[in-house]
């Protein structure tokens, strides 16, 4: 039973890799852009989504909560037009190392801003209590913390939203034309900077997001960023780097094997839990390096 | 070297066209240099001293490092790197003289740079930025797990010295300044060996190099371990001079900023003027941080705690400002300043 325990807390914490992975694979999908400012991402939503909430608009602490989430969202779509305009435009065509330092500068200033702003003190959402008791909700004989719920809700709401508008609507089109070739998609009539400027805002949405489920399991501090990247890069990873799909399954299976394989092992060597990411990440790259649904790169002289 | 020269400068013979120093300016101006560095203990106070053997340090690393990102081998583990050179120096300073510390710690740090960077024969450019994120944490969590009897993981380094004799700050300041020249002079010349050629094949793409006879098993190797030679030295040195270590004085963040900030800021190919250019970034960003801090707390109290990331902003800021305006580094200023003087005062 314990075991059982396991696996649904990690598929359920597994959901919200999926959507950081998810956040991550959009940018790389539709812009050949690593981006490796994707935990800062994660913590300035939580951040954005506690100052928010905090302002206190309504009294229900749940609504209050998700109302938080909304207004931040919004805010980071102002951010996610910056980013783009002024950060990545100006590198559109130059080497990957540029593109990359790019997203690397884009998350330092992320995250100076938020420790400058916030200061490196823990913080909680205004009602945590009420929101995420400490009790655990039970489905039959299992016990999950009310954290999950909300990733669960979460991460199927973004998902299935994100999956709809990508396979389904003319913008998705654009999108998938833009990822397999941007200067035929712009002969089309496509603008490629506007297709670049929606890609950021909907990795902005997803990552604060798990900004929000992550801020409520851990608090909120800057340890929040480094969690992010560590679950969202291997998490991608295993479903290969270009498959949205595959980035859901691949934060299961990582929510899974930390829950399981680092629980075990966590009793034989103390403190192993907080790298299994990282080995997991290791050996994905070592034994399958363009993932499960990855594109396999030819490469030609 | 010879590539970059401007029409109208002739070189007549070989060695002149191969000579480190084009031209007697260079000897001037090295040995002025030179001369400054040496003289500087008697007139600047020991903050500045402490200032440039942190960028020496730094200088180090970040010299092994651009070799490494020469060949597009991204790397984010050398700060973890300059902890296993930092940690093994702690434990044997306590038996052994300096002499045999330092190269032990760079070997050590050679040896696990090349653990993790052997599967860069699979995995290619941004891949192995990942994988090396893995090592920066698997290292860093092996360095908590070895200390972890320790109260608060910090191990003390015995201080400098020979024979019985302990090397005080001036002593410290010459060794440094002498291991700093050794190294800059070796990594010089590694950008003139078959070595250094294979390096920007490599870095070009790796199958034509392999095509072209380059053997990719043997470069990657040497490069990383080069590489990782150069990051256990730079940690032994931080070691001798903090007097203890920790497993936190190598984050993450320092990887990153040593890739960012050390390498792509100073420019990336030029070994050693690039490489002392981003460690003096690096240092001269913290270091301007703290004094704005410690200025402006009076006026804007909630600054107080937030020098950290105050300086992670500044960091952003440049590495986004150098990548837009000057993408070749600071490194390729200083080159178009010194173009502007091959051809003083009759340019075309």
């Amino acid at each position: 039973m314990v075991l059982l325990e396991m696996i649904v807390m990690g598929l359920a914490a597994g959901t919200i890799y999926g959507v950081m992975a998810l956040s991550f694979v959009l940018i790389y999908r539709v812009g050949k852009i690593v981006n490796i400012a994707v935990g800062d991402m994660v913590l300035l939503g939580a951040y954005l989504i506690f100052a928010f909430s905090g302002l206190g608009l309504v009294e229900d602490p749940v609504i209050n909560l998700i109302l938080g989430l909304i207004l931040a969202s919004i805010f980071g779509l102002v951010i996610a037009v910056g980013t783009e305009r002024f950060l990545m435009r100006p590198l559109y065509g130059q080497s990957i190392l540029s593109l990359i330092m790019m997203t690397v500068a884009l998350g330092m200033i992320l995250r100076g801003a938020t420790i400058v702003k916030w200061g490196t003190v823990l913080r909680v959402f205004p009602g945590q209590h009420e929101v995420f008791p400490p009790i655990p909700f039970t489905i039959g004989p299992i016990e999950i913390p009310y954290v999950y719920l909300w990733s669960i809700t979460g991460a199927f709401l973004i998902f299935g939203s994100f999956l709809y508008l990508f396979r389904k609507t003319l913008f998705g089109f654009a999108m998938r034309a833009v990822s397999l070739d941007p200067e035929a998609a712009a002969t089309h009539g496509i603008s490629i900077k506007k297709i670049y400027t929606y890609t950021w805002m909907i990795a902005y949405v997803a990552a604060f997001l798990a900004g929000l489920v992550l801020g409520a399991i851990n608090g909120i501090t800057v340890i929040v960023s480094y969690l992010g990247l560590a679950r969202a890069l291997p998490a991608a990873l295993i479903g290969g780097l270009d498959s949205p799909g595959g980035a859901m399954l691949g934060g299961l299976l990582l929510g899974l094997i930390e829950h399981t394989v680092g629980t075990f092992l966590n009793a034989y060597i103390p403190g192993i839990r907080a790298i299994i990411p990282y080995i997991v990440l290791l050996v994905v790259l070592i034994v399958k390096p363009y993932g499960l649904f990855g594109t396999v790169r030819i490469e030609r002289v | 070297m010879g590539s970059s020269r401007p029409c109208g400068v002739i070189k007549e013979s070989y060695a002149a066209d191969m000579s480190f120093f084009e031209k007697p300016f260079h000897y001037w101006a090295i040995g002025l240099l030179i001369l400054i560095l040496v003289l500087l203990p008697f007139m600047a106070p020991e903050f500045y001293l402490n200032a440039i053997l942190l960028i020496a340090i730094f200088g180090i690393t970040i010299m092994g490092l651009n070799l490494l990102t020469q060949a597009h081998l991204f790397s984010v583990m050398h700060a973890a790197l300059m902890g296993i050179g930092a940690f093994t120096t702690a434990f044997l300073s306590q038996q052994l003289p300096f002499f045999l510390t330092i190269p032990v710690a760079g070997l050590m740090a050679a040896a696990v740079s090349v653990f993790f960077g052997l599967p860069s024969l699979r995995i290619k450019v941004f891949y192995l930025l990942f994988s090396t994120t893995a090592a920066q944490f698997i290292i860093e969590w092996i360095l908590n797990w070895i200390t972890r009897d320790i109260p608060g993981s910090a191990v003390y380094t015995a201080p400098l010295g020979l024979m019985g004799y302990q090397f005080g700050v001036l002593e410290q300041y010459y060794l440094y300044l002498l291991i700093t020249a050794i190294m800059a002079y070796l990594i010089a010349h590694i950008g003139r060996t078959p070595l250094g050629k294979a390096m920007v094949m490599i870095g070009e793409k790796d199958y034509a190099a392999q095509i072209q006879g380059v053997d990719l098993l043997k470069f990657k190797a040497i490069a990383f371990a080069i590489s990782g030679f150069y990051a256990g030295v730079a940690g032994s040195m931080w070691s001798y001079m903090l007097g203890l270590v920790t497993p936190e004085h190598f984050p993450f963040l320092m990887s990153w900023e040593l890739l960012g900030v050390g390498v792509i800021v100073g420019g990336l190919g030029s070994y050693v003027w690039g490489s002392i250019l981003g460690s003096v970034m690096i240092i001269v960003v913290t270091q301007v941080t703290t004094e704005l801090v410690t200025v402006l707390t009076p006026y804007m109290p909630w600054l107080g705690a937030s020098a950290f990331g105050l300086r992670a902003i500044f960091y952003g800021i440049i590495i986004a400002a150098i990548l837009i305006l000057e993408p070749q580094g600071l490194a390729s200023l200083l080159r178009k300043v010194k173009r502007y003087f091959d051809l003083w005062p009759f340019s075309y």
